[in-house]
This record gives C-alpha cells, structure tokens and sequence, in this order.
C-alpha cells in the first residue's frame, strides 16, 4: 500500500469506529434536519466541516498554534450542543433567507475545534514530513464522514416513516420538526452529558 | 398526548448515554514503525514512534512488564512484540536506545545483517491488547519508494 492510502485508511477508520462517538454524534446532529432531497447541502456542511477540520490540523501540524487538549476536548462536546440547539431553535429553517449558507459556516467553524482533537498527535507522530499524511488523513476524514452521514440518512428516513405512521393517528404532528426535535434533542442530553465529563475546570 | 413521545426521548438519550462507556476525547490510537535497512553498515534498524499514555495502558496487561522505568519497559514490550522474519526466520533485534519527546516515546531496535533481507515480513500487534481501534503503521523504504503496511486486530504477520 503507497503512503497515501495507508493514510486515507487511517483517517477513514478514525471516524468510521464506534469509539469515535463524539465525531458521529455530531455528524448526526448536522444531518438531522435534512432529507434525503437535501443531500446536496449536507454534503457542502460536511466538506465544510472538513475544511474547518483541515485548517486546524495543518495550523497545528505546521507549529503555527498549539491547541490546549483538555480545553478542546471539553469543546468539542460544546459543539454538538450547540448544534443540537441550533436544530430546536431554527424552527422555519426552509423559510430562513439565510439557511443556504450559515449552517456550512457553523460547520467550518466547528469543524476547526474538531479539528484541533486530534492536531497533537498527528503532530507528535510525524515530525519529520507532514503533508502527505495530513493530505491522506484528511481525504480519509471526508470519505469516513460521507458513509457516516449516508447512514444517518437511511436510518432518519426510517424514522421518518415511523412519524409518519404515528402522526396519521395522532393528526396534527409535522413529521420533519418531531425528527428535528427528537434526534437534537437526544444529542444535546449525550453531549451535555459529555461536556460536563470534560469540563478543564 | 405529547407525553409519550417526550419520554421515548428521554429514554433513548438515556439508553444512548449510558451504552457509551466514557466521556473521554476520542484519540488516535496509532503508532508509526519505520524499518532502514543499512547497508554500508550492515545493520536493520526498526524505530517504534507510540504514545506514553497509550503504551501504559498496554503494559497493565503484562505482569511481567512491570517496574519504575518505562524506557526499559517500552524496549522490552515493543522487543517482545514487533516481529521480522526474512525468508521465514524470525530476527532477533536488540534494543538501540528509548528516547521520550513529551508524550512520545521513541523506541529504536537493531539488528547486524550479512546481507539484503529477502522476504521480510512483519508482525505488529502492538497496543492492540489495550485499544480495539489501534492502527498500527509500519513503513520501509524513502521518498517515491515508501511502502506502508496496516496492521489492525486480528492481522497476523504481512510482507513489507
């Protein structure tokens, strides 16, 4: 196997792995009030996230900034919360003049904090020659996060049906806000939960 | 009306809070092997980069790894555990030295060598014992003609 791939697998399988729980939830947290006609701007979230993530890792890699680890591990919960609130709160999301770009953005910006998680040890393990392993890491990373977010998809669609089916009994739910509320709701409880584990203080 | 949907969330935030085992950060468990063959100096060098951290959680599995100096603990577990074979015979390395730069630990193993290795192979399970999600890397050669290997749970010895 060349460098690069062995790095695209390594990246691939550092987000696909039920140990990388924070990563997943907050991919979940993104795609939870998408459907499945929206792919197109979950994946601009996503490589935004990506992109947020990148920057990070190369400003770390390259010695520009040196992130503390317990501060940003305790951020990283932070964001998913926020994510998870910003779903609940940003009911009339479709009618926002202003949904086709910000959520990217809170992605990017997020995705820095991601991003700076695991900066430290990429640094440590490859002092001498870093572009092609953070390249290769990086393309991982998206790979790994498209499959997580294509499974998300298939199970919230899931759930979809199964509101559907409660709400032509019940009559009056929207099916969409009762996932949005549902699924952020869950993922703002774990990662609260998390938040107060990794508090620095 | 609303009160069973409210609940089945709160149950599923529960069962998901609970089911996961910790809080802690999601690091990369990974360690990184580079192998030199020199031939001017006739030697195979293997120089193990692994995490302190990482490697203690290891060496609580191995009573008889025990004791006050890592170092020596971490020459003698990556010793124990990093095999070669060059045309199905197995290469005793020795130890050449540990280093520590903040959290990572440099191990470096070495062997004299009459000749090119042929068929080399390689068995690396290190850390594999503490992390189900280690990677374990092991590279040979420089620039272009680099050769990476992947070592995950469950791999036995590869050809490099």
């Amino acid at each position: 196997m060349n460098e690069l791939l062995t790095f695209v697998h390594v990246g691939f399988r550092h987000i696909v792995d039920v140990e990388a729980m924070d990563h997943i939830l907050f991919l979940v947290a993104l795609a939870a009030v998408y459907r499945l006609r929206d792919a197109r701007m979950a994946l601009w979230v996503i490589t935004a996230f990506t992109v947020g993530h990148s920057i990070s890792l190369a400003l770390a890699v390259t010695g520009v900034i040196r992130f503390p680890s317990a501060v940003v591990e305790f951020l990283i919960p932070v964001t998913i919360v926020l994510t998870g609130i910003e779903n609940l709160v940003v009911a009339a999301r479709r009618r926002s003049s202003r949904a086709g770009w910000y959520r990217p953005v809170l992605a990017g910006v997020f995705g820095l904090v991601h991003g700076a998680g695991f900066a430290n040890y990429l640094n440590a393990l490859f002092v001498a020659r870093i572009a092609l392993p953070l390249f290769g890491f990086n393309v991982g990373i998206e790979l790994g996060q498209i499959l997580v977010l294509s499974i998300a998809a298939v199970l919230l669609s899931i759930l979809d049906r199964a509101i559907e089916r409660a709400s032509a009994r019940q009559g009056s739910w929207a099916p969409l806000q009762v996932r949005i509320a549902a699924v952020s709701t869950i993922v703002v409880i774990v990662a609260s939960h998390w938040a107060i584990e990794r508090r620095p203080w | 009306m609303v009160a069973r949907p409210i609940a089945a969330v709160l149950l599923a935030a529960t069962i998901v809070t609970i089911s996961i085992r910790d809080a802690e950060a999601h690091p990369l468990h990974t360690t990184l092997t580079e192998i030199t063959v020199d031939a001017t100096r006739h030697t195979l060098r293997a120089t193990v980069r692994l995490f302190a951290d990482d490697l203690t959680a290891a060496l609580l599995k191995h009573r008889s790894l025990r004791g006050s100096d890592l170092k020596d603990r971490a020459a003698a577990y990556v010793a124990g555990n990093l095999i070669l074979s060059s045309a199905g015979r197995s290469i005793a390395m020795q130890s050449c030295g540990v280093r520590q730069s903040g959290d990572l630990l440099w191990v470096c193993l070495e062997t004299r060598i009459s000749a090119e290795p042929v068929q080399l192979r390689v068995r690396n399970p290190l850390l594999l014992e503490a992390f189900s999600d280690e990677v374990n890397i092991v590279q040979i050669g420089d620039g272009p003609k680099r050769r990476s290997v992947l070592f995950l749970r469950g791999d036995g010895d590869k050809p490099l």
